[in-house]
Formats: C-alpha cells, sequence, structure tokens
C-alpha cells in the first residue's frame, strides 16, 4: 500500500526521459499506422548451430513483421486526459486514468509505460523500471515503444544504483 | 452535606460521560463496499441484456419518468437517468443518457439533453456491502443542513414541541403523559424530550426503573448546558432507531429514507416523511414492510399534524390516504451478496487498518468485483454442480466448491465463491481452506527446467520410468503414473501434458528441491512450502487464492502481479486514504514462462484439459492443468486465457475422497465459467528473446513415437535444437 505523498524529484536524467518520451508520443500522434514491408511467405532460414551434421536441421522461422501499436480509441483518451494531468504535474490523477485504461485495455503497452513514466516522475524508480519491463513483455514488435522502456529502465537503473 | 458531595462526584462522573461520548467519535460508521464501476465506452463489447443486468442491481426503475434513477429502452438504445457519484478520482454529475447498441456492442453513447458523444461514461458503483461493528447499527451520516425543513418540522412537532425552549427535559410534558397514561391505565403517550430520547439511545440501557429516569434526566440536562440545540437535533436525526433488517439496526434518516423508499433525504415528499417520523415511535410496531395497515393509520395521524403545520393541505392529506406506502418492495439489503468477496477485502484491509477503523469510520472501499462475472460463476456453478453431485460418491450436498476469478494484467479479483452456498457467511474455502494441489504444482518443476536453456527445452527428452526414493525416515516413496503406465522417455512437453508423475519427479530431483521451490517464491506463494519430494507432485497445501497467484504470474508471462480486491480508500467524505495501486515485479525471465505456457496450451489441446477445447471451440485458446489429489480427495483447474485467469477447486470439508479428477469435476465447471466470462482467446505476446523452429524432430506422445515434422515450437533464442540422431518416426 502507498499513501502517496507527491515528491517531485529533480534530477539530471528527468529532462532526458522527458525528451525521449516527447519525441515518441509525437511519433505516436501520427495516425497513420506505420508497416514495414510485410513478408507474406516466411523465409525458410537454415539455421545451422556449431557441431551439427548436414542432416541436423533445424528450420527457424523468422521473427514476425514489425508494425506499430495502436491503442484502441477509449485507450487513446485516457491517455490524453492523464498526459494533460501530468503536465500539470497532478500525478496521482495522471495514474489514475492509466489504471482505468488497464482495466479496459490490459495488454496495452502503451499504458503500462506511461504508468512507468509517471511512477519515474514520483521517484518511485524501482516501479517505473518493473513497470517498463512489463511494457516490454507486452511490446511485441514495436521498436519505438521498447527503445523508450529501454530508456527508462537505463536511467531508473542509473539512480538506483549510481 | 456528604449527600450533596456524593452528588457532585456521581455528577461529574455523569458529565464526563456524556462530553466523552459527544465530543469524541459519536458514532460507529460501517464503511461501505463498492463493486467496480461498469464502465460505457464506444466499442465495448457488452450486450443490452448485460447493462440491464447492472441498472436493476442498482435499482434502477424501469419507466420513462425522469427520475434520477430510471432507465427504458427504445429500438437499440437504453436511455438511462443517471444518478450522481463520488468517484475516488472525480465528481461525476447525473445526466440524461443514451446507448445505442450494435450487435452485442456498445455503438455510441450520447448526453441526450446536450446532444454531444460521449467517448466514455462510467456508472455508479454497485454498493456490495457494508464492515460492520459487532454492535450491527447502520446509518448514512447526514448534516442538518441537508435534512429537508419540513422533516424538521414534522419531528418536532410529534415527538417533541418545546424543544427550542426547554433545557432538556420538560416537566410539563411528563405530567401531560403520567396524566394521560393513568386515564388509559398503560403506558400510551411518553413525555420524552427528543434530547432525552436521545440520551436513552445513546449511553442507556431500555430499562424502566426510576433510577434510569432520573440519569436520563440529568444526562439530559448536562447535554443541553454543553451543546447547541442545533448540535442535539442533528444527532438526535442520525441516532434514532427506524428500523431492522436482519441483525443490521437501521438507524437515523439518512438510511431510513434509502433503507424503506430507495431515495436520498432530499429527495423525500410530505407522505415519505410523514412515514417515517411516524416510525419514530415503533420502528417495529409500525413496521410498513409487515403492518401495512398500522403504518397507512400512522402515517395519517402524522399527515394531519402536518396540514395543522401548513405543511401540507387537507387535499393531500386524503390523497396520501388514499395511496399506497409505497415502500419498496425489496429492502435494500445490508447484508452482502457476496460474504467470501467481502471477507477477502476486510482482510487485505487489516494489514493497514484496525479492525475498529474499518466498522467504525464510514469509510468507502472501492473494490475490484463484477456483479456481472460474479452472477456468471454463481450461474456456472449452479448449473454444473448438480451433475457433480450426481458423479460424486459423497452424499448430498457435501461436495463443496471454491473458486475466483480474475482479470489480466491488473489481476484484480472478478468474482469469487467461498462454498456452495454463496451467500453464506463463515468458512471461506477460498482463503482459508489449504488443500493438496496435486499436479497443479507441476508448472513450477517445468519452469525450473526451463529457466536453464542449454540443459532443457520444449523437446528435450525426460524418463518416465519407476523411480524410487529414499526418504529421511528409513522409508522409500515409489511414485506412480495415473493411468499406473509408465511410457519411457517422453518429451518435456508431453510429460506435462499429459501430467505423468514419474518422469516429473525424476526431473524435480534433477533440478533439487530448493530450486522448484525458489520457482514456487518466483510465482507469488509467500509462506515457506516444505521441500520434501512428495512435493513434486503437489502433496503441498495451498488456498485457491494462493493457487491464483501462481497461475496470474504465469499469466502476466512472469511479471508477478498481486492479487487486488482494492484500489482506493476514502473517507465518507471522499477524500483518498490510501491507494492499492498496481504494482509489478518481474520474477521470471517472460520468455521462459511463454515456453511452459505453450506446453499448458498442450494441457487443453491434447492433455488432461480436451474437455474445455472441446466445449470452447479449437480456435479458443487457453493454457491450463489439472489437479487430482491421491484417492480423489480434491479436484482442481487453474487456467489462462486472453483475458482472464480462474481457479475452481472441489472436495470434501471432511476430507473424504469426492471420486473426481481434476478433469472430470472442476475442468467442468471452469469451462462453463470461461464459456460466459472470457472474450479473449489466449494470444500471449512473444517476448524478445523467442524464436520458433518448425521442427523436422520427433514427439512423443502417450508413448507412442509420432511423426511431428509440422509443429512449430518456440525455443529460447540462440539454443535453438539439435536433430537427435536414433529417433525414429512412425511413419518413416
Amino acid at each position: 500500500m502507498e499513501h502517496h505523498v507527491l515528491t517531485i524529484k529533480e534530477n539530471q536524467f528527468h529532462y532526458q526521459l522527458i525528451a525521449v518520451i516527447f519525441i515518441v508520443l509525437i511519433a505516436g500522434c501520427s495516425t497513420s499506422t506505420k508497416k514495414t514491408d510485410s513478408i507474406l511467405e516466411p523465409e525458410v532460414i537454415e539455421n545451422k548451430l556449431p557441431g551439427m551434421g548436414d542432416d541436423e536441421r533445424v528450420i527457424a522461422i523468422p521473427p514476425p513483421t514489425r508494425e506499430k501499436y495502436q491503442s484502441s480509441p477509449v485507450v487513446r483518451g485516457l491517455l490524453m486526459k492523464s498526459k494533460r494531468k501530468f503536465d500539470a504535474k497532478e500525478f496521482d490523477a495522471a495514474a489514475n486514468y492509466i489504471e482505468r485504461g488497464i482495466n479496459i485495455s490490459p495488454n496495452d503497452p502503451m499504458l503500462w509505460q506511461r504508468l512507468a513514466v509517471i511512477r519515474f516522475e514520483q521517484g518511485d524508480f524501482k516501479q517505473a523500471k518493473q513497470l517498463a519491463k512489463k511494457s516490454n513483455v507486452l511490446v511485441e514488435t514495436d521498436l519505438e515503444l521498447r527503445t523508450v522502456n529501454e530508456a527508462i529502465i537505463e536511467r531508473a537503473n542509473r539512480v538506483l544504483s549510481p | 452535606m456528604l449527600l450533596v458531595l456524593v452528588f457532585a462526584v456521581y455528577l461529574y462522573t455523569l458529565n464526563e460521560r456524556v462530553q466523552e461520548q459527544f465530543e469524541g467519535k459519536r458514532w460507529q460508521v460501517p464503511s461501505r463496499v463498492f463493486a467496480r464501476p461498469l464502465e460505457l465506452y464506444t466499442g465495448k463489447t457488452l450486450s443490452r441484456e448485460q447493462l440491464i443486468y447492472e441498472l436493476k442491481l442498482l435499482r434502477y426503475t424501469n419507466n420513462e419518468s425522469l427520475k434520477q434513477g430510471s432507465y427504458y429502452t427504445k429500438r437499440k438504445s437504453v436511455y438511462i437517468h443517471t444518478r450522481p457519484f463520488q468517484f475516488w478520482d472525480e465528481n461525476q454529475s447525473a445526466i440524461f443518457l443514451e446507448v445505442k447498441f450494435k450487435q452485442n456492442k456498445i455503438h455510441s453513447i450520447w448526453n441526450v439533453d446536450s446532444g454531444e458523444a460521449l467517448d466514455l461514461w462510467r456508472l455508479e458503483p454497485l454498493f456490495v456491502g457494508g464492515i460492520y461493528p459487532k454492535k450491527k447499527e447502520d446509518r448514512i451520516l447526514v448534516r442538518l443542513q441537508d435534512v429537508p425543513d419540513s422533516l424538521i418540522e414534522t419531528l418536532l412537532a410529534v415527538e417533541d414541541r418545546d424543544f427550542y425552549r426547554h433545557y432538556g427535559v420538560a416537566p410539563l410534558s411528563i405530567l401531560r403523559a403520567l396524566v394521560a397514561n393513568i386515564r388509559a391505565g398503560g403506558r400510551v403517550q411518553g413525555g420524552s424530550t427528543l434530547t432525552q430520547q436521545l440520551v436513552k439511545n445513546f449511553f442507556l440501557s431500555s430499562e424502566k426503573t426510576i433510577n434510569r429516569k432520573v440519569n436520563e434526566a440529568l444526562m439530559a440536562l448536562l447535554l443541553e448546558f454543553h451543546y447547541e440545540k442545533d448540535e442535539i437535533l442533528e444527532a438526535y436525526l442520525n441516532e434514532i432507531y427506524l428500523g431492522q433488517d436482519g441483525n443490521r439496526a437501521i438507524h437515523g434518516f439518512g438510511l431510513a429514507a434509502q433503507f424503506y423508499f430507495d431515495v436520498p433525504l432530499a429527495a423525500l415528499n410530505q407522505g415519505q416523511i410523514a412515514l417515517l417520523v411516524g416510525l419514530v415511535k415503533g420502528a417495529s410496531y409500525y413496521d410498513p414492510r409487515r403492518f401495512e395497515a398500522r403504518a397507512r393509520q400512522r402515517r395519517h395521524v402524522v399527515l394531519k399534524v402536518q396540514e395543522k403545520l401548513g405543511l401540507t393541505t387537507l387535499e393531500n392529506v386524503m390523497s396520501y390516504d388514499q395511496s399506497p406506502l409505497g415502500v419498496s418492495k425489496n429492502k435494500p439489503s445490508g447484508m452482502t451478496r457476496y460474504p467470501a468477496f467481502i471477507d477477502l477485502v476486510k482482510r487485505q484491509l487489516q494489514e493497514d487498518y484496525h479492525p475498529d477503523d474499518l466498522s467504525s469510520e464510514g469509510l468507502r472501499l472501492f473494490t475490484t468485483i463484477d456483479p456481472w462475472q460474479q452472477n456468471q460463476l454463481e450461474q456456472a456453478v449452479k448449473s454444473q454442480l448438480p451433475k457433480l453431485d450426481k458423479k460424486t460418491r459423497l452424499k448430498k450436498n457435501k461436495l463443496q466448491v471454491a473458486a475466483m476469478l480474475s482479470d489480466t494484467g491488473s489481476a484484480s479479483v472478478r468474482a469469487m465463491i467461498g462454498g456452495r452456498n454463496f451467500r453464506a457467511q463463515g468458512f471461506n474455502r477460498v482463503l482459508d481452506a489449504r488443500r493438496h494441489v496435486g499436479s497443479l504444482i507441476k508448472p513450477a518443476v517445468y519452469l525450473t527446467a526451463l529457466k536453464q536453456p542449454d540443459t532443457y527445452n520444449l523437446i528435450s527428452l525426460l524418463q518416465d520410468s519407476p523411480i524410487r526414493i529414499a526418504l529421511e525416515n528409513g522409508g522409500s516413496w515409489t511414485p506412480n503414473n495415473y493411468d499406473k503406465k509408465f511410457h519411457g522417455e517422453v518429451s518435456l512437453i508431453s510429460a506435462l501434458a499429459n501430467s505423468y508423475n514419474a518422469a516429473t519427479v525424476r526431473l524435480g530431483m534433477k533440478l533439487g528441491l530448493e530450486n522448484v521451490g525458489q520457482t514456487l517464491k518466483d510465482l507469488g506463494i509467500k509462506r515457506e512450502v516444505a521441500m520434501y519430494p512428495s512435493m513434486l507432485l503437489g502433496a503441498s497445501s495451498m488456498s485457491v487464492l494462493e493457487v491464483l497467484q501462481m497461475y496470474q504470474t504465469l499469466a502476466e508471462q512472469g511479471i508477478q502481479t498481486p492479487i487486488r480486491a482494492i484500489h482506493t480508500v476514502t473517507t465518507a467524505d471522499g477524500e483518498t486514504l490510501s491507494k492499492y495501486p498496481l504494482k509489478v515485479q518481474q520474477t521470471i525471465k517472460a520468455e521462459t514462462v511463454y515456453l511452459l505456457l505453450k506446453s499448458l496450451e498442450e494441457v487443453a489441446n491434447s492433455g488432461t484439459a480436451r474437455y474445455a477445447a472441446n466445449k470452447l471451440g479449437k480456435n479458443f485458446k487457453l493454457a491450463g492443468k489439472t489437479g487430482t489429489t491421491n484417492s480423489y480427495k480434491d479436484s482442481w483447474f487453474a487456467g489462462i486465457t486472453g483475458d482472464k485467469v480462474a481457479v475452481v477447486w472441489l472436495g470434501d470439508d471432511d476430507n473424504q475422497s469426492i471420486g473426481l479428477t481434476g478433469g472430470s469435476g472442476a475442468l467442468r465447471i471452469w469451462t462453463d465459467l470461461i464459456a460466459r466470462t472470457s472474450a479473449r482467446s489466449l494470444n500471449m505476446p512473444v517476448p524478445e528473446g523467442v524464436s520458433f523452429a518448425k521442427l523436422d524432430a520427433v514427439m512423443h506422445k502417450k508413448g507412442e513415437i509420432i511423426c511431428a515434422s509440422d509443429i512449430v515450437l518456440p525455443f529460447i533464442s540462440g539454443y535453438l535444437p539439435k536433430r537427435r540422431n536414433g529417433a525414429s518416426c512412425v511413419d518413416d
């Protein structure tokens, strides 16, 4: 349980993180779903492991195509409301909107990532890191989301063990 | 002189008592527990039936009135006059809502008055029960300024005409009452002032002795000496006894308005006010639900008083006299419909709150239970249990059941039952019946293996052959398989899917019991689990809640997420006291759990839970595990879909054999429950670090070697398997 105390820790990572997230948010705001060229038929890769004979073949299937994650409209609305509260530094209120979103759409990596960012701003670096990891589990092929998650984890790590 | 001194001391102690009670916490106000609010948004999968079910639970009436708390349907829409509600995060005002449906989805939501489309709206959450003190008084506190003037005027006219003029006792009234009583040859009239009535309710028993009467009068005088009339009146309005609901006592006008008429105090009409004020004289004697004629008679008396006061006209009195009491048919019960869940809420709060505070501070507890899903769980049990009763060897109604359903992601508890009688308080099997879990524990063994990708993958061969384990007490243990056969070399995935005991014990012993124990901890088991070999087959006692936590961690792909029943606690005024935010912690690598879940999918595809796949359809993916204990004493199923985790247990309180396996028992209820509540087939996101391979290898199934060259299985990247020499395919 947490009795939330709003302590905003100013630190050097703060602005870097905001910058990274801002860039990604801008990217995320474009409504078109960017799809990289999809490969319809998986290419068969002959994957030889060291020490394998010629007949010892394993056919590895290439990873699926890279796709950008799209939140549902209702979640996008909640993300926006949360962002407004976040900008006003009302972090508990911002988190409330995200939790509401998670109840509606538990597998949306964007929601978990935003919660990570909010916890980071509240100074709860451990949860920020864990939430970013959670988001990463759900990210699948959206590299941009993954990049932000990694940035949160890295920065949280730096604060946690300088 | 001595007498005066004794009296002075006595008066002093009385004074202390009066002040202490009045200054301090005057009432124990039970905490109020609320369900999750129903979120309405465009695109939500929700049937009209589901929405109307919720509205009915919220006691909305079905008519085209403009009253808050009413609804009607027209074509594809449901029109709702919502009620205002103070949520933990915002105040939501009442609006006139149109919810338009298309098939079983919400097509759009409209604010009818303004004509604007809404993207999101939530109904107020259902009140699901209170946490009561031992003395079961219930009340909703009201402030004097929120009480309608006409109610106060009526009350004073009927009960204490001189309230604003006397000093706590009114000798004239007592005299008047005395005369009336002597004339009638019995007690017909009371001469007590409101202050005296309050004192009586507050401090004293109801015995009728001179001693008590004197005390009452003295304390009334003291109360008046210390406090303003308005303070005393406000206390009276909240204190007075106005009805009974089982062993819960209805106190104060705030709760009485709801208890009898389903409306807030401010919305009472003159007739309703007359009835409530009439009840002060004797709430059980004039109980409008039991003694309608008496209550009507009493209402008439009070209405006539109102007429004299000019609060109502003779015409109105006559019209009320012609009309029924208007008391809601079903009394809104404070007795919860969900005792098992309320019990869980209490226990989760006990870590942070003193039990006395929970039952006295009027806290508002916002929880996760979903009344619709709870009803589905109850329906699933109701429809399956009679069939299982017939299959079991137990006496009638002895077969017990406990079950829990949660959401993936937030790990919120959406439904739970603690026994076959859903409404009964008492033994809560979900929390308190710790039973052997049988094969439900096996995923922990296989997960421990998969944590070592250089040694184990899904097609690693295990030996399913007899094994004898020497025990510390000098004896030995020789685990057998359920089908009493041994299957030789089997792949890891099929050993788990088919729940082979010998293969599991061999694997577990090789991995080391401590390592398996660590995996149990990683999965969220907090208690120390005794580590002996038979633990590998589930000779280890756990509660349904603990099993749910284990499988929840699996569903979250190794991100441990504590099972949640509460998310916010606020004061009676809506100020947040504590939040129970979503907390997560990665305890096992996602890719390791991904592999394990693939094997648990196989349990439904080809293993012990094929029943579920047959019922839910081949396209509906799930991962789960059956559990059966020695001599068929426990039947378990724990499983995961794309949006739900659920655990069902069947057994006997006296630990007799029930003659059911996990597959023939608990799985039946689980499948029925999932068919009703789960909208998403399991579709695990593929974590980084997992690669897929089309296998040009050999799989073993039920001891037979089959060719499985078209099977695609996941592996940890960098540890793709080699083709095994010497293995042969039946089709070769």
